[in-house]
């Protein structure tokens, strides 16, 4: 069938057609070869702009569609599916921006803005050309969530999937559930016993039908994608192997322990605040005269980042010490408070009010910790606005340390194919956007595992985490952009480079019987794992493997259009 | 006295101090003597005292302060300074600690600190507005009565 296409223009309001001539251009892309109809639209989004590409699909019996407008990371997805209600495969669509790339970088300059906004025009029509229609794929979604970790984030997003119907696998490889949160004594700022959180969650985790508690579990292998992932788990000496639909990971933090700081490791009475919460429980006897030094091992070269909740941590122990004696002498040392949170700067305020002194060092002077025998008996901190030495009598000094990522991170980074950031925690698809989300489709994150956060901010990602894993699970089936790569079986060397690069694990060996018969091995991708990124048509030394929707034919067609003169 | 010091300390929540020096950089000393230095400045007292509340002894730099409630004011976490001084001072003198304070010269009731006294001297340049300085505002409004009764002009039963 002869190639009919329209071109369908927009000024965008003035963002466009302010600066680029679009009636003119519109006239350009009439001499188009194959363009049988084109037109200018105030805004081709709006309704008036997309019913008309409709009714012109059928009237001119398009079987292509251009729209030059502004940018497909907002408006592709809206242009294929009015395509597909005019009646035409969505991917014989194809996007041209001619405001990012165009009336927006070259304001001051109308003449050659428009001269470009044809070019551009001019190359959508060539590749539109060689466009062939892809449909989705569709895969269906096993209604059963993995959730690796089985801390208070872990507990909160297996207990919201398992309510809502779906089979929860909760892999913990402690021979416990409740994570971190299990040594905790009381917890800030409510100072409610942190049993009382815990225990009725893991009960009802552990008695509900839904959920399957693998304890004294570890992950051995993950494969496969959203809506399909074997897994295979190891206890013991034995393996067992699952099948799920998503993943939530939680495997939370750890708390730094500052080997050789401070007399940490030297002196029995010198402790990490966890350690403390541990031994001493709420049984305080003996503690008259108590030091913590805060930020150790954080904000500090090696680890830059704030723990964000320790200063809190810090001083809820001080709180308690003090309500238990109110004679006690809390002195903490701190290089700045951290108190933003709900209700913390309250917190922080009682604890002043309390008489718990409060200390500022400097980086550049840290406090000195000495003693004799095992156990440290004084606190030495300059204060630099004082310029002298400020000293303490102590019978315990307590470190504030940060979390610091899980030490299978990496391990699990590389099963699943997840990103780690630079400080060594969970990256996130996107910061602000994709909180508890990787862009990998299926696995989500929540809690310590990405980054230090308190109970609550670790439950409402619980939460999160498990709305998002419930929504494949609810629709049933994932349907995944048919722009995906594909590799010419004939063509392929095997060298492995494309399954070196694909950052989400979509390509595997496959077998490939050629005409002769014979049987070789050669790189497959798996549509539905692939994201369409491009790296691996990038990589392929034999030109085996193509983009659909961006081959090589269709690209060189725009770069050979581009230097035709437009008149 | 020690006791009683801590004790005003406490009431006027020197202890609610969060190291921020707002106060410091508000107050007015620099302006008024030229010069400010850490330990006469209300964020250096408070800091001091909120390690030991007893750590006072007779000393010049805590007869600095003004006075003006600039520190308090702005004070984010509710650190009466002013209040403080005003209390401290009070405490001071009645233990007999009056060396660096200037007194009315009329009926011998206390004034202001002598630092701030002799800082108004030299700005005013001496001389008869120096000597109108050292009377308090009481025996101001006595002796402004007195010349009026003398002249005749004030009715007696209103004495
Ligand atoms: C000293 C201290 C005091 C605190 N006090 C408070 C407080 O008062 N109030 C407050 O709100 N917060 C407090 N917190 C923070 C709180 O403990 C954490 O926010 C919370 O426990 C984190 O929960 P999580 O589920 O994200 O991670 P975790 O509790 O760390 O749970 C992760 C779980 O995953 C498991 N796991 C790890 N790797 C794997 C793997 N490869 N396979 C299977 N399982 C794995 C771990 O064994 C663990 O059980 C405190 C923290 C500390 C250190
Ligand atoms: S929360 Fe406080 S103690 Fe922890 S790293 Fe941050 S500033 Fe330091
Ligand atoms: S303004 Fe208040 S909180 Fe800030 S340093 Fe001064 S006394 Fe302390
Ligand atoms: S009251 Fe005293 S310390 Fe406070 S701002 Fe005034 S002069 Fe400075």
């Amino acid at each position: 069938m002869p190639l009919r296409i329209g071109v369908f223009i927009c000024h965008c309001g003035t963002n466009i057609g302010g600066i680029v001539d679009v009636p003119e251009v519109v006239e350009y892309a009439r001499t188009l070869p194959n363009v049988v109809y084109a037109e200018g639209n105030l805004y081709t989004c709006s309704e008036d702009g997309l019913s008309s590409i409709r009714d012109m699909i059928e009237g001119y019996d398009l079987n292509r569609v251009v729209v030059a407008s502004c940018t497909p990371r907002t408006h592709e997805p809206l242009f294929r599916k009015n395509c597909e209600s005019g009646g035409l495969n969505k991917y014989l669509f194809e996007f041209v921006n001619i405001r990012e790339h165009c009336s927006w970088v070259h304001m001051d300059r109308h003449d050659s803005a428009t001269l470009k906004a044809k070019d551009l025009v001019r190359m959508g029509v060539a590749k539109v050309s060689l466009l062939t229609p892809q449909e989705d794929l569709t895969t269906d979604v096993i209604r059963a969530s993995l959730i690796i970790g089985g801390g208070i984030s872990g507990l909160t997003a297996a207990l919201t999937l398992a309510n809502q119907g779906y089979q929860v696998e909760l892999v913990e490889k402690k021979d416990r559930l409740g994570g971190l949160l299990r040594d905790v004594n009381r917890v800030f700022p409510t100072n409610d016993p942190s049993k009382e959180l815990l225990d009725p969650l893991i009960s009802a985790v552990l008695n509900h039908k839904k959920i399957s508690a693998h304890l004294g579990t570890e992950l051995a292998d993950v494969n496969g994608f959203v809506g399909n992932f074997s897994i295979l788990l190891k206890k013991d000496a034995g393996t067992e192997e699952l099948k799920v639909g998503t993943i939530i990971l939680s495997t939370g933090a750890r708390e730094l322990k500052p080997e050789g700081m401070f007399g940490y490791g030297q002196f029995n009475n010198v402790m990490t605040q966890l350690e403390f919460e541990r031994r001493f429980r709420s049984n305080y006897h003996g503690l008259n005269r108590v030091v913590m030094i805060n930020c150790v091992g954080a904000r500090v070269e090696e680890r830059t980042y704030c723990g964000r909740f320790c200063c809190i941590t810090g001083i809820k122990n001080a709180i308690l010490l003090k309500e238990e004696n109110p004679q006690t002498e809390i002195s903490i040392l701190h290089r700045d408070i951290m108190a933003c949170g709900k209700a913390f700067e309250d917190y922080y305020r009682k604890a002043l009010q309390m008489g718990i002194k409060f200390i500022r060092y400097s980086v550049d002077f840290p406090p000195e910790i000495v003693g004799s025998d095992d156990m440290a008996d004084k606190g030495k901190v300059y204060h630099e606005l004082m310029g002298r030495d400020v000293q303490m009598e102590t019978d315990i000094v307590l470190l504030t340390t940060p979390l610091v990522p899980g030490e299978d991170n990496q391990e699990l980074s590389r099963m699943m194919r997840i990103p780690v950031g630079n400080d060594g925690y969970f990256l996130e698809a996107h910061q602000k956007l994709r909180p508890v989300e990787f862009p990998s489709d299926g696995i989500f994150v929540a809690g310590c595992a990405r980054y230090p956060t308190e109970i609550s901010e670790c439950v409402a990602q619980g939460y999160a985490a498990a709305a998002k894993a419930a929504v494949p699970m609810a629709r049933g089936q994932v349907i995944s952009d048919a722009f995906t790569s594909e590799v010419a079986p004939l063509r392929c060397s095997a060298c492995g480079r494309c399954i070196d690069v694909c950052p989400f694990g979509a390509i595997d060996w496959n077998e490939f019987k050629e005409p002769s018969g014979e049987t070789k091995r050669v790189a497959m991708v798996n549509p539905t794992e692939c994201k369409g990124c491009g790296l691996c048509v990038a990589s392929c030394l034999s030109g085996a493997v193509q983009m659909r929707g961006f081959t090589d034919e269709q690209i060189l067609a725009m770069v050979n259009t581009t230097f035709m003169v437009a008149s | 006295m020690k006791t009683k010091i801590k004790q005003i300390v406490l009431e006027n929540n020197l202890n609610y101090c969060l190291e921020c020096g707002k106060c410091s950089a508000v107050c007015p000393m620099l302006d008024f003597y030229g010069e400010y230095v850490y330990d006469r400045s209300p964020r250096g007292v408070v800091e001091r005292l909120s390690l030991d509340p007893e750590d006072i002894e007779d000393e010049e730099g805590l007869w600095y302060c003004l006075v003006c409630h600039e520190c308090t004011f702005f004070c984010p976490s509710g650190v009466n300074f002013q209040g403080f001084m005003t209390e401290l001072r009070e405490l001071l003198l009645q233990h007999g600690y009056r060396n660096h304070a200037v007194f009315c010269h009329a009926c011998g009731s206390y004034l202001m600190p002598k630092k701030e006294f002799e800082n108004f001297q030299k700005i005013l340049e001496g001389g008869k507005t120096g000597e109108l300085l050292s009377v308090c505002q009481r025996c101001k409004k006595n002796s402004y009565v007195e010349t009026l009764y003398k002249l005749a002009l004030w009715p007696k039963a209103k004495r």
